[in-house]
């Protein structure tokens, strides 16, 4: 497969799927017009909830990560701009998430620029082929 | 939604001991709802009932919008029961048991019936007294997959099971569950077979439900904290109402909150704490905290004795 | 067929799974007790169809019209084995408290072997009919034919009215004043029943062209006609009526099994499942077992202790109080025994069934 859910994680188990598509994505373990298997294969396959998996489904859809093509089947969607809202919605996701990473390295005496170079990094580490950093 | 098992005011006693008392349930149609609780909590009474097979003292059961009655043959078409480690049919041998299953039920559905015990490596021609118990459980649940039952009702079936049957009986159930939307309720003390696959859960202790919940609103809704701040906490912390639980390990405490995480957190390090993070937490653990919350007793906290 | 929801419940009617389900549990039993039932018969009119012992074969034919002979008596009391032996079989063996999880009707279960084993009865009884037949022709006296007949329908019903009072004790499932009550009314009747028969046609039985010199024919006294009535105990061996009044016993007996039949399928479908698992009930259904099977072996070895000496009354009630304690020790010992050699099958070892 290509992610591994874990349901000790506090993160719910669909987000945990969502995350995962997205990162496997991201990594170009699955590409862009690729068949995705269906609601019922990916849960038996990884003996979840099929109903946990189906609102995971939702959920990458509704971000235009999936495609569902009648009588076809479940696709990586081509990368399409978002559209304005929902661009604003995700954009200030990010931004809290940023704020988050700003106060933990607070705490563990981090620097504005010990932060971007320590971001370049793993960027760069990830594009590499590296593993979860 | 319609409610597949929906239970009201339910009591049911055996020789005058209490099994059951004052039982609320609802089982939404679609769902795959994990049961837990000790041998003796009442698990199998709750089943049972359920089928129609044991009839309560008091308070109204309906199933699939039918309220059940004395004889409940008809329920128990589209209702099956599996259980592990009982007898079972030992007079007969395994296609004969198919046979009359086939019989017996009106959608019965031969060639996946087949497929399942070949899948299974369960042999036709065997008696049923000399399959393993592990192997009767199995076939048990391939009658009732072949059956086509809207209610799939599981009492420990993936006791006596080796990983590589139970993951593979497991994923038949769940492929059931999605190809035909059936209501499956699993009845277990082992929580980690039901945390990935349940989506909705009740914990049964001493005959009376102390918890019902959604999976995804469980864990939105309880977390762990391991801090390092300054003993004694302050005043404000010891009395908020969203702490549930303190351990004070060394100069780490683990504090275990209701509610969002992030106020919380905030607040900790508002109050002076030099680490802040958030630890995972299983189910069994939230359990453990659900059960401190209702004032079970200390003893009564662990879990093999739940 | 399949669709048993909202059909109209007929008599008749079995739905095909009751009906693989039964055969398959029960179908040697059922066989078995044909066999057991035909096969002294076959014995008997087999062995002396030889020329010369045709006064034998009379015998025999006028035995089975008069009811005299003793293996009438066996087969009554394989009916009653036969009855218990069904329901055994079945919730040990047949694991029917498994089988009533599913989508059967309790009632079905029961309305299966109240047919199957009337089946079995009639077929037994032709075939032992045919067999006497076959010997009248042979003896060369059709005149025997309407005795044989009437005799047949009268056992038919009276063994069937047996077999389902002991299904119908099973299915009260540890009801003791129902068992209690159908045993007792099922050995108290056809005791009231014969000594009133002996009573009415006993001057004219004796008062036959007897040789020798004349007898004064008195009335017996009722003690002796109540100790008569005792040596042939019931239930499984009642005194045989003779005559028309056969017909009336026969139709006594029909009445009494569909009264019983219906009493016991109440119990039957009343029963709270946790009954069926209630460990004291259970073991106090098999000492009703045990006693059934001692009154049932105190009769076969008091007719055949009498046939042989002549005890008074007091010997006779003293002879069989020690056969019948005896024999439900042994039985109990046996059943205990044979249940834990095969543990599924026996008794008092398991409380589920």
């Amino acid at each position: 497969m290509w992610f591994r859910v874990n349901p000790r994680l506090p993160t719910p188990i669909y987000q945990q799927v969502v995350d995962g598509f997205k990162e496997a994505i991201v990594k170009g373990f699955v590409k862009q017009g690729d068949r995705i298997p269906s609601v019922r294969e990916l849960a038996t396959l990884m003996t979840l909830n099929h109903n946990t998996v189906a609102k995971a489904y939702q959920q990458l859809e509704r971000e235009h990560v999936f495609e569902i093509i009648q009588g076809r089947g479940t696709f990586v969607a081509e990368f399409k701009p978002p559209s304005d809202s929902d661009r604003d919605r995700r954009l200030a996701k990010i931004v809290e998430m940023m704020q988050q990473i700003y106060i933990e390295g607070h705490y563990v005496q981090l620097s504005e620029d010990d932060l971007m170079s320590l971001f370049r990094e793993t960027i760069r580490k990830w594009e590499t082929g590296g593993k979860d950093v | 939604m319609t409610q597949a098992i929906s239970m009201r005011g339910v009591t049911k006693s055996f020789r005058g001991q209490q099994a059951l008392v004052g039982i609320d349930w609802s089982v939404p149609t679609g769902c795959i709802y994990g049961l837990i609780g000790a041998n003796g909590s009442g698990k199998t009474t709750l089943l049972r009932l359920a089928l129609g097979l044991l009839w309560p003292d008091q308070g109204e059961i309906s199933v699939l919008g039918q309220t059940l009655g004395n004889e409940n043959a008809e329920v128990r078409q589209i209702v099956q029961y599996v259980a592990s480690g009982r007898p079972f049919a030992v007079g007969f041998r395994v296609k004969e048991w198919i046979r009359y299953a086939s019989l017996l039920y009106a959608e019965w559905d031969g060639s996946l019936c087949n497929k399942l015990l070949v899948a299974l490596e369960i042999n036709p021609q065997q008696h049923i007294s000399d399959l393993s118990s592990g192997l009767q459980t199995s076939l048990q649940l391939a009658v009732a997959i072949a059956a086509h039952p809207r209610v799939l009702l599981l009492d420990e079936p993936t006791n006596g099971l080796d990983v590589v049957v139970k993951r593979q009986v497991l994923q038949f159930i769940i492929d059931m569950a999605a190809k035909w939307d059936t209501t499956i309720v699993m009845a277990t003390h082992t929580i980690e077979d039901i945390e990935r696959m349940a989506d909705t859960v009740g914990i049964l202790y001493r005959g009376r439900f102390i918890f019902q919940s959604e999976l995804d609103a469980i864990k939105a809704h309880i977390h762990r904290l391991r801090v390092v701040i300054p003993q004694p906490l302050p005043q404000f912390l010891q009395h908020d109402p969203r702490i549930l639980q303190v351990h004070h390990q060394g100069h780490i405490t683990q504090v275990t909150v209701e509610g969002r995480l992030e106020p919380m957190a905030a607040a900790f390090r508002d109050a002076g704490a030099v680490l802040v993070e958030p630890v995972d937490m299983d189910l069994t653990e939230i359990f453990r905290v659900f059960l401190e919350k209702e004032g079970y007793s200390r003893e009564a906290l662990r879990w093999d004795a739940l | 067929m399949k669709h048993f929801v909202g059909m109209r419940y007929e008599l008749w009617h079995l739905p095909s799974p009751v009906r693989y389900r039964e055969l398959h549990v029960n179908r040697a039993l059922y066989l078995g007790a044909w066999v057991l039932w035909v096969f002294p018969w076959l014995f008997q009119v087999t062995s002396n169809m030889r020329p010369f012992s045709h006064e034998i074969l009379r015998e025999i034919i006028l035995g089975y019209i008069n009811g005299i002979t003793s293996t009438l008596r066996t087969d009554m009391a394989i009916a009653a084995l036969l009855g218990i032996a069904i329901m055994w079989n079945d919730r040990g063996r047949g694991q029917l408290s498994f089988a009533l999880e599913g989508p059967i009707r309790r009632r079905d279960v029961m309305k299966a072997k109240i047919w199957y084993s009337f089946l079995t009865v009639v077929a037994g009884n032709l075939a032992i009919v045919l067999l006497l037949l076959l010997a009248s022709v042979t003896v060369g006296n059709m005149a025997l034919i309407d005795g044989i007949l009437v005799r047949c329908a009268f056992l038919i019903l009276w063994q069937w009215s047996i077999v389902v009072t002991a299904l119908a004790v099973s299915a009260a499932v540890g009801s003791v004043i129902f068992i209690g009550i159908a045993l007792g009314i099922m050995s108290v009747l056809p005791l009231l029943g014969a000594s009133l028969i002996q009573m009415l046609t006993w001057p004219r039985i004796s008062s036959g062209p007897a040789p020798g010199p004349p007898t004064t024919i008195v009335p017996p006294h009722w003690t002796l006609v109540l100790s008569n009535a005792v040596l042939h105990l019931s239930p499984v061996a009642p005194d045989y009526p003779m005559g028309w009044i056969q017909l009336v016993f026969a139709l006594a007996a029909m009445l009494w099994a569909v009264l019983i039949g219906r009493w016991g399928l109440k119990w039957w479908e009343h029963a709270p499942l946790e009954r069926f698992y209630d460990p004291f009930m259970f073991l106090m259904l098999w000492n009703f077992y045990y006693a059934f099977l001692a009154i049932v072996t105190t009769v076969v070895v008091g007719t055949l202790v009498t046939s042989k000496y002549s005890l008074n009354i007091w010997e006779f009630v003293v002879f069989s109080l020690v056969v019948a304690v005896s024999s439900w020790f042994m039985w109990r010992w046996l059943i205990i025994l044979i249940g834990r050699t095969r543990s599924r099958w026996g008794a008092g070892t398991k409380t589920k069934w």
